[in-house]
């Protein structure tokens, strides 16, 4: 009985070990391009970023951040197609990889990799990764308010 | 008993050693930026030629500017989706600059001609009398309320009456792009 008592302490301490820290934030949480016209083409952030996602974990393990929308920008039943919505990763202090870093990337309604971390990435250090965001109108485009959610997610599975 | 305490035994000790099966990989709650862009409203006339000269006609005598072709297009441009429509009147009769003689509004015709657009002009090809009320020249689609430029062509022609005095005439063409409220 004495034994089985020391057993489940022992697995009561390695779920407790187990629950490390894991979270992200960021510091701006919208991407608001203001008034375009037709063939207009914006970029959010200037010379260095428009907001900075911070991550962190204590898992010792590797994590990946991933990108998408929850549906192109809509008004009414008008939308911007994806491909002229984008986004470009940018600097980061992490020791991992971040995919297309300093490129536009078109949003896609699937998730699409960011940042890869590295070994220090995993050990409770703040990591940030910036973006920026950019804009065109297409051509044909109808006038109204557009919106749409930029979602991030931080994971342990790719 | 024995036998009892060692199955128990065995089963937390697999269940310890699988210590990694219970940390399954952790996933962030989702971090959300709302995005929005307000694209402009697009909604323009432009009049290729902004004079419509008929030169010297003889009282009795009816004279077409743009025969077999057209005088002159309007360029219509809207991306508000809605339909919009086009219409055309004359700001006053002709009238004369030395005598105030008046040549009546109806003396003076347009004919809307070709248009790219998908809607419909009104009277297509035919020549239609001036009024100083707004006719209806052209009903657009929503189709034609994505941007793309919709010309329309026309037309026009006086016929001078029997009587009318010597003088220079003269009168507003109005133009007019709108949409319902």
């Amino acid at each position: 009985m004495k034994f089985i008592f020391i057993t489940l302490l022992l697995v009561s301490i390695t779920t407790i070990c187990l629950a490390g820290e894991f979270t992200m934030s960021t510091d701006t949480s919208n991407v608001s391009f203001g008034e375009m016209a037709i063939g207009d083409w914006k970029e959010l952030g200037g010379g260095t970023y428009h907001n900075q996602l911070t991550c962190k974990s204590t898992n010792g393990k590797t994590w990946y951040v991933k990108i998408y929308v929850l549906a192109p920008l809509t008004s009414g039943t008008k939308t911007i197609n994806n491909s002229y919505f984008k986004y470009m990763p940018g600097w980061t202090n992490g020791t991992g990889s971040v995919q297309n870093q300093y490129s536009f990337i078109a949003f896609s309604g699937i998730s699409s990799l960011v940042y890869v971390s590295g070994p220090d990435d995993n050990s409770g250090s703040d990591v940030y990764l910036q973006f920026k965001y950019g804009l065109s109108i297409p051509a044909n485009q109808v006038a109204g308010i557009y919106n749409t959610t930029v979602r991030y997610v931080m994971t342990e599975t790719l | 008993m024995k036998s009892l305490k060692k199955c128990i035994v065995s089963l937390i000790t697999v269940i310890a050693a699988c210590g990694g099966v219970f940390a399954f990989a952790e996933e962030t709650p989702p971090v959300d930026l709302s995005a929005s862009v307000s694209v402009k409203l697009l909604f323009k006339m432009d009049i290729d030629k902004s004079v419509i000269s008929f030169g010297r006609v003889l009282p009795g005598e009816w004279k077409n500017l743009g025969e077999g072709s057209y005088y002159n297009q309007v360029t219509c441009q809207s991306n508000n989706g809605k339909i919009w429509y086009l219409l055309i009147s004359l700001s006053s009769p002709l009238t004369g600059a030395r005598h105030n003689e008046k040549i009546p509004a109806n003396k003076l015709k347009y004919m809307p001609g070709w248009t790219n657009g998908t809607g419909t002009v009104h009277d297509q090809y035919t020549f239609k009398e001036f009024g100083t009320e707004d006719s209806y020249v052209y009903t657009s689609n929503v189709e034609d309320a994505i941007a793309n430029p919709i010309y329309i062509q026309f037309q026009y022609g006086v016929n001078v009456p029997d009587n009318g005095t010597a003088d220079d005439y003269s009168a507003t063409v109005v133009y007019t792009m709108m949409e319902m409220l």
